[in-house]
């Protein structure tokens, strides 16, 4: 949301850390401007009488429909895109910052930041000179394919890039809404409970990829891997794990590893 | 809260379905069990959010659909609450979702 006018408090925006400082100049400047309010309207004319009409669609066809454009634009740039979920804390940022950073003279990357709120996390990204795009959801509590699509005509993706896409922190709604991304990346700490996919069934039967993260901290703390593990098993019997600590660098290899593995194997 | 995009996603598709007619009465929609939808959070949103549409006093109606699945390994038909069953006839965990994951605008009710 921008600190000065407050927009945003009720709709999505999308920018890049270069377009947020300008908004901040325009309004320390003395500029204003001015929001679209959409809102349904009736119809003009109306047929008489009451009725009942067959509908039969699916509640989220329109997001389906959207992820599935944003699934061709994809594979007609041949741009291999994750969608990385997890409740907030758990290391998300500072993994796609070591993620870009070991793998960024071989490949190109590009970023879209989902948070409520705030360009810190593009910020970051900007810092290791990858092109972001700031997804402030407001009020929303995940991103959709909507806005994946608004992101992508800013990001404007190279073909043959990869595309992270750091979902909002939260466990529960995103995992109902197809980005259009190849693969759905759970990610979660050590110092959270290892019964995460047991309380969250619906985000890791949504997801193929489990980054185990922090795993420095497994001295500390009381976290049984394989028994995380056997939960995540249940809800996903085709779960690909990745035991890892982003901060010390252990166990990144096999996941930077899988991420080449998959880009040529897409080729 | 996803329930409240799912609200707003409900009552779009009905204001699209309405070919023509003014006012919306009430709308149907199918909810199943594994659907990831809370439906007192899903009623409390499509409340609030109503009354900021042309049609204050639509009705949301939920037809609520029982989770089935089926074992892969021994054919027996499971109930299933949670997106994961333990098969009581072989013990393992490979039951397959039938049923329950539905999240559908039915019908909607127009004059």
């Amino acid at each position: 949301m921008c600190d000065t006018c407050g927009c945003g408090s009720e709709e999505t925006i999308i920018r890049t850390p270069g377009e947020a400082r300008e908004h901040e100049r325009m309004h320390a400047a003395g500029v204003g401007h001015h929001h679209a309010h959409p809102h349904p309207h009736a119809p003009e004319e109306a047929p008489a009488g009451g009725e009942t009409i067959a509908v039969n669609r699916d509640v989220l066809q329109e997001n389906n429909r959207l992820a599935e454009r944003n699934r061709g634009y994809f594979q007609a740039r041949d741009i291999f895109a994750l969608n990385l979920v997890s409740s907030p804390g758990s290391g998300k940022t500072t993994l796609l910052e070591r993620t870009i950073g070991a793998l960024k003279d071989s490949l190109e990357f590009r970023v879209i930041e989902g948070d409520q709120q705030s360009m810190q996390d593009a910020n970051r990204i900007e810092a290791t000179g990858v092109p972001v795009v700031q997804v402030n959801t407001g009020k929303g509590c995940h991103l959709d394919a909507r806005m994946i699509n608004h992101a992508l005509g800013k990001l404007d993706p190279p073909a043959g890039s990869v595309l992270l896409i750091e979902n909002v922190g939260n466990l529960v709604c995103p995992s109902l809404f197809d980005l259009g991304e190849r693969h759905k990346v759970v990610i979660i700490s050590v110092t959270e409970g290892d019964d995460k996919p047991a309380k969250y069934p619906t985000m890791f039967a949504a997801s193929d990829i489990c980054i185990l993260n922090k795993i420095d901290l497994l001295p500390y703390v009381d976290f049984d891997l394989d028994q995380c593990k056997e939960y995540a098993r249940k809800v996903q019997p085709n779960m690909t794990f990745f035991e890892l600590s982003s901060k010390t660098g252990e166990g990144m290899d096999a996941w930077h590893e899988w991420i080449r593995q998959q880009i040529a194997a897409g080729r | 809260m996803h329930e409240m995009s799912v609200a707003t996603n409900i009552l779009d598709l009905a204001e699209k379905s309405m070919e023509g007619y003014r006012e919306l009465r009430s709308v149907t929609v199918q909810i199943g069990e594994l659907a990831g939808i809370e439906t007192e959070s899903l009623r409390f949103s499509f409340e609030a959010l109503r009354k900021s549409t042309p049609y204050p006093d639509v009705q949301l109606v939920i037809e609520e659909v029982r989770g089935r699945g089926v074992c892969e390994s021994c054919g027996r038909e499971v109930h299933m609450d949670e997106p994961f069953a333990l098969c009581p006839e072989c013990g393992t965990y490979s039951v397959r979702i039938t049923r329950g994951q539905e999240l559908k605008l039915l019908s909607i009710e127009v004059d």
